[in-house]
């Protein structure tokens, strides 16, 4: 025998015993008490805003803004080895050059473009024991890279203000490193910012300002 | 009668502390004095006798590229090579890095790529260098700004400052850097 459907007027009923709970007052208090448990789960309009991917994806050709460096990728490449800039051993390396300009009124420390460009492969790296770019990195990225001047192969140590350059930017990684065709490049913005701690000026503040996906060939010899 | 004696002695005491007041809030804080160098105008040539150090700047060149540790260094721009003479009154120093500043407010020389420091003074030894300082190619107007401290623009110390017209200085395809060495030149 099928179940009979509910009867609408004990149902009525059901509910005009809280009737008297029913005013406006409880009403505004109920919509708030909902503002608060909505927000408390969800992390209100800030939260809201932050989730949406809003992270510029550039193309192989831009000239990509990551303060205070303005980098334009020339050429990438996987090769065994690095020519004349680095002892190569037993490597593999990701090479990119690059023109670079500092946009800051002083000059900007080598360690500052590392922090600002990163890669990843299509299979996270772990990082291995060694004196490899992704050893330190924790987020299967392939590292900090190290930075040579293109026009004369030296080790960068710094970015003059206004005077632009090529630079070469060597990932040295482990040898079993699989060449992929397709890296995606993140680029990290930072603000000249005071430290109250050590009443200085610093370069703080890492934020991600875009992706940059590139296609590098592999090469048997790098050329350098 | 008694007011009136005590009257002047209140007002010379109010006034007192008035201009104590008025001179503590318009004079710098030690603080504040020491967070920004004491310049001192120089020329090439000329020896400049700072507080801590004697320093003189024999000549400046511009170059294409300099040597350093049998190794040469070409620029994006120029190089400003500075031929430093220093002497250190009292105590050993390793001096902060010179800086050239233009017009438009860039430095340069922070971080250098050329190796050659000029650093590492002993007191009562006259000691000499050769550096390079990269610069863009364009700039013909600056000032050289040569800290008598251990930090650039040596706050709360000398800074001694040399104008330089880059546009007549001699212009070298390749000069040699040299690191501090003991002697005069």
């Amino acid at each position: 025998m099928a179940k009979s459907p509910v009867d609408a007027r004990s149902f009525f009923r059901f509910f005009g015993l809280f009737s008297d709970l029913l005013t406006v007052r409880n009403v505004i208090l109920l919509g708030a008490l909902a503002v608060i448990a909505l927000t408390a789960a969800f992390g209100g309009w800030s939260a809201a805003a932050d989730d949406t991917d809003e992270t510029p994806e550039f193309e192989a050709a831009d000239e990509i803004i990551a303060t205070p460096f303005t980098v334009e990728v020339l050429e990438v490449f996987w090769a065994p080895e690095a020519g004349s800039l680095v002892y190569s051993g037993d490597s593999m390396f990701l090479l990119v050059r690059a023109r670079i300009e500092v946009d800051n009124n002083e000059a900007v420390q080598e360690g500052l473009l590392s922090k600002a460009v990163t890669g990843f492969l299509p299979e996270p790296l772990e990082p291995q024991p060694g004196l490899w770019s992704n050893s330190l990195a924790d987020d299967g990225s392939i590292g900090t890279p190290m930075i040579f001047r293109a026009i004369d192969g030296h080790r960068a140590r710094g970015f003059q203000p206004g005077l632009g350059g090529e630079y070469w930017l060597a990932w040295q990684l482990p040898p079993d490193t699989e060449p992929a065709q397709r890296v995606e490049f993140h680029y990290f913005e930072h603000t000249w910012r005071k430290s109250s701690l050590e009443d200085a000026f610093l370069w703080t503040d890492r934020r991600l300002v875009g992706t940059q996906v590139l296609t590098p060939e592999f090469r048997e010899e790098s050329g350098l | 009668m008694k007011f009136a004696r005590v009257l002047p002695a209140a007002v010379i005491i109010l006034a007192g502390l008035a201009i104590g007041s008025a001179i503590d809030r318009n004079f710098p804080t030690s603080a504040e004095v020491l967070k920004e160098p004491f310049e001192h105008a120089g020329t090439i040539g000329e020896l400049a006798e700072l507080r801590t150090m004697d320093i003189t700047v024999h000549a400046a060149a511009m170059a294409e590229s300099v040597l350093a540790h049998g190794y040469e260094y070409a620029s994006n721009g120029i190089w400003l090579v500075l031929d430093v003479e220093m002497l250190t009154h009292t105590s050993p120093m390793i001096p902060g890095r010179m800086i050239v500043r233009t017009e438009d407010g860039r430095s340069f020389g922070e971080f250098p790529d050329a190796p050659a420091v000029c650093g590492g003074l002993q007191p009562g030894i006259r000691q000499t260098c050769i550096t390079a300082i990269e610069i863009p190619a364009d700039v013909s107007v600056a000032e050289l700004r040569i800290p008598a401290g251990h930090y650039a623009d040596s706050p709360g110390d000398d800074t001694l400052i040399i104008p330089l017209d880059l546009t007549d200085v001699p212009r070298l395809p390749v000069a040699q850097l040299r690191p501090m060495i003991v002697g005069e030149r």
